[in-house]
């Protein structure tokens, strides 16, 4: 089996993967004692009439089948026509795709995780070569006490100390408000200002995954430099930065890769709570929002979607295996 | 670090346990200061030295016993001091529950009496609120013809009296009170001390503005030959400070919050931990041990479980199924049991081929004798590790959904505290947000320096090469 046998794998795969999410997304929506509650409420109004009834049966088309409102929704979750937003009236998937709250999400998932595996990789490798070291210990004390800070938590101390005391940054927000009525400035400032809205949740978010990283970073690279070509590099009397560079961390990087991937949900949990803490207006805000009005059809999409792009980076961090590790193609 | 992890586990374990003997019942529910109280503490420092305590200056404003008498002064002409009696009355069955004040007079002309209390107010900056004791009086003998003038008053040193309710009383035997609240925030009574109602100095502020000798007294003016009672004459000040951690907005005792947060952190973090490790074991090791079908089918859903992003589905699965601890901890222990599951699946892979295991299958041993007997035991370790960095990843779940409001509101979460500070709009409130923070990230702290360092012990990979 080749690289294309692989990939038609994985893709087959990922096809189940996603069957699997849109049923689960099914279920949950049907424990809900959303729609069915709201109707079973009106049934049991006496005010209402049964005109109003059959309307809203209509509308949520209820009257249907079971299999028939599954097939409803299941082309509806394929074609991304969620419906609308109980709030807003649009439909959901304006909401998400053309008010920049993608933009925005994925803007500070993507920076953030950029960062935080730089970050990782590089602490990680630099302490690894000494193990045991003071720079070590501490490098490792660090990343488990930022695992063990509650993510709101550091986005409010961030907020309380660079915002509020020191001013250097906006205690929240995506953008200034009066962009909506003053217009948006040109470029340099345009982007000066967004940085600066942008660097207390990235920070936030950073520090969220960063110890991740190192710790898996500095885990691989013992083992890796523990392994007979690393001493045979050595002993070919190969510098230690080369020996640490060039042989190890090749190999040593690979399961960073994955690790990446499977870290996505648990990210994009992170962009939720940093979201909410900043008010940064991207999908984890909508979503948090949706939560506190029930607002169930963005719920739905929203979970949806979260899980889709889950999925997807699953599937990446699968064909990017695939490319570099020759031997995953010969399972 | 493994001694240190301990340490700190009895810390929490003990604050866990300490907490409803401390402080029995719900902490939110009980006002033990002002709002937004700073820690008493803060006093020692340049910049606390406006803080106030809780000042409770009448002992005995009730008069429920004849002593109450001597706490007070009395002031009249002395050339009428014959005409006078002062007495203590039990309470009567028409009047208020308590004892009161009984001064009569015989005097046939008008005779004016002051009841008063000196204190000192100690503070350099005034109190969060006070309050007068819902003043009740009494006059026997009182007509339209004959009003018995009654007046409550505060004053500050010599120069200012701020007069909150003075009235004449024109009714016999009827017990009569101010009709508004006699609260430095209420409206009715700043207008009452002579302050506008929209004014932003608070009256506490306008009155208690330096450190003085203070006078509550009540004035009482007779008419004519009469007798009154009064009683409920007390005044209570709420600090700017309390106790070790300060108040949040309701003036409820922030420590004994934190506290009670340690034990449902505590509890979440250990049931949902050891419920989602209890899943990963036994799906860890019948995947591990059968081949074929069972194994694939079980591989594959924790695959399949492990796509779902953890949190969201989390909320939304609390938003659909309720708000409560149950729901809290079996969803975080449902959601909790892949990883686990997988690394025990790929141990018993290799555990099962190796001779002993072989050995045990050819003596005839079951499978479920072997999975517990031989395999279990191989494993106990890795569950250990496991459980220790579980507890603080539920820890931190539920915290998190405390935050975002998805927590159990009957009950006092560390995320919650926050979370009330943010709903508050306290965030700049220092002493609100960062005990319970670092409540939580001190017991998540405690189990992953356990698990790392069980983790040392028990990981062969992790033994240094000698």
């Amino acid at each position: 089996m080749g690289l294309r046998g692989y990939i038609l794998k994985r893709f087959a795969y990922t096809i189940f993967l996603v069957l699997f999410v849109i049923i689960v997304n099914w279920l949950i929506f049907q424990a809900m004692p959303g729609v069915q509650g709201a109707i079973a409420a009106l049934q049991g109004n006496p005010r209402s009439t049964p005109k109003q009834y059959q309307f809203y049966q209509d509308i949520y088309g209820l009257n249907k089948p079971p299999l028939d409102r599954f097939i409803t929704y299941f082309w509806s979750m394929l074609t991304f026509s969620f419906g609308n937003s109980y709030q807003t009236q649009h439909p959901v998937i304006n909401d998400v795709a053309h008010t920049g709250r993608l933009f925005n999400t994925l803007l500070l998932v993507g920076a953030s995780t950029v960062l935080a595996i730089l970050l990782g990789l590089v602490i990680g490798v630099i302490v690894s070569a000494r193990r045991g070291s003071s720079v070590d210990s501490f490098s490792v004390t660090a990343s488990l006490t930022t695992f063990s800070l509650p993510t709101f938590w550091m986005g409010i101390m961030l907020i309380t100390f660079f915002a509020t005391v020191l001013n250097w940054f906006p205690q929240g927000n995506t953008v200034p408000f009066d962009w909506g009525s003053n217009g948006i400035p040109p470029w340099p400032q345009y982007l000066l200002t967004r940085l600066q809205y942008l660097t207390l949740p990235l920070v936030t978010l950073t520090l969220f995954q960063y110890g991740g990283y190192l710790l898996l970073t500095r885990a691989t690279m013992l083992e890796t430099l523990s392994e007979d070509y690393i001493t045979t590099a050595r002993a070919k009397g190969l510098k230690e930065r080369a020996v640490l560079y060039k042989h190890a961390l090749k190999n040593a990087s690979l399961p960073i890769v994955t690790a990446s991937a499977l870290a996505f949900g648990t990210v994009l949990g992170g962009a939720i709570i940093t979201e909410t803490v900043f008010n940064w207006d991207g999908l984890g805000l909508y979503l948090f929002n949706a939560i506190q009005n029930k607002d169930f059809p963005v719920m739905q999409a929203m979970f949806y979607i979260l899980a889709l792009s889950v999925i997807a980076a699953n599937f990446l961090s699968d064909l990017i295996y695939g490319i570099l590790d020759p031997r995953i193609r010969y399972e | 670090m493994a001694a240190l992890g301990v340490i700190m586990l009895i810390i929490a374990i003990g604050a866990a346990l300490v907490a409803p003997v401390l402080y029995p019942g719900n902490p939110q529910l009980v006002k033990v200061s002002g709002d937004f109280a700073q820690p008493g503490w803060v006093a020692y420092f340049p910049d606390g030295y406006y803080l106030s305590n809780n000042m409770v200056v009448v002992s005995d404003p009730s008069f429920a016993n004849p002593s109450a008498l001597q706490e007070w002064s009395y002031n009249y002409p002395q050339a009428q001091g014959a005409f006078l009696s002062f007495a203590w009355s039990p309470s009567t069955p028409v009047g208020p529950p308590s004892g009161s004040l009984q001064i009569t007079s015989n005097a046939s002309s008008s005779l004016g009496v002051t009841v008063s209390k000196v204190f000192h107010y100690p503070y350099h900056g005034p109190p969060s609120k006070f309050q007068l004791r819902a003043f009740q009086i009494d006059a026997q003998g009182a007509s339209i013809n004959q009003p018995v003038q009654v007046s409550l008053f505060l004053t500050r040193g010599t120069e200012k009296t701020y007069t909150f309710w003075s009235t004449n009383v024109t009714n016999s035997n009827q017990w009569i009170s101010p009709r508004y609240l006699l609260d430095s925030d209420a409206d009715q009574f700043k207008l009452a001390g002579g302050l506008q109602p929209g004014e932003p100095l608070s009256l506490s502020a306008a009155i208690f503005s330096q450190v003085n000798d203070y006078t509550l007294g009540v004035s009482i003016h007779f008419s004519g030959p009469g007798r009154v009672n009064l009683t409920n004459l007390g005044l209570v000040a709420d600090g700017t400070s309390f106790g070790l951690l300060g108040t949040d907005s309701q003036g409820s005792d922030l420590f004994a919050e934190v506290l009670h947060g340690a034990r449902i952190s505590l509890f979440v973090g250990l049931v949902s931990a050891f419920l989602g490790i209890s899943l990963g074991l036994i799906v860890g090791l019948i995947a591990g041990y059968k081949t074929g079908l069972t194994d694939e089918a079980l591989m594959r859903f924790t695959d399949m479980m492990l796509v779902l992003p953890a949190l969201p589905l989390l909320l939304v699965l609390i938003t659909v199924l309720g708000q409560n601890i149950f729901n809290i901890i079996i969803l975080i222990g449902f959601l909790g049991w892949m990883g686990f599951a997988r690394v025990i699946r790929s141990q018993v892979l290799s555990l099962k081929v190796r001779p002993f295991i072989e050995a045990a299958r050819a003596a005839g041993a079951g499978t479920g004798r072997i999975l517990k007997v031989h395999i279990f035991p191989n494993v106990v370790s890795l569950t250990y590790v496991n459980l220790a960095l579980a507890v603080p990843a539920a820890i931190l779940t539920e915290a998190a959904l405390s935050f975002l409001g998805l927590g159990d509101p009957t009950l006092i979460s560390w995320g919650q505290i926050i979370s009330n500070a943010q709903a508050a709009n306290a965030l700049k409130d220092w002493w609100w947000i960062i005990p319970p923070g670092i409540g939580i990230a001190f017991v998540s702290l405690t189990f992953v320096l356990i698990g790392y360092a069980l983790d040392e012990m028990f990981n062969p990979r992790l033994r240094r090469r000698r």
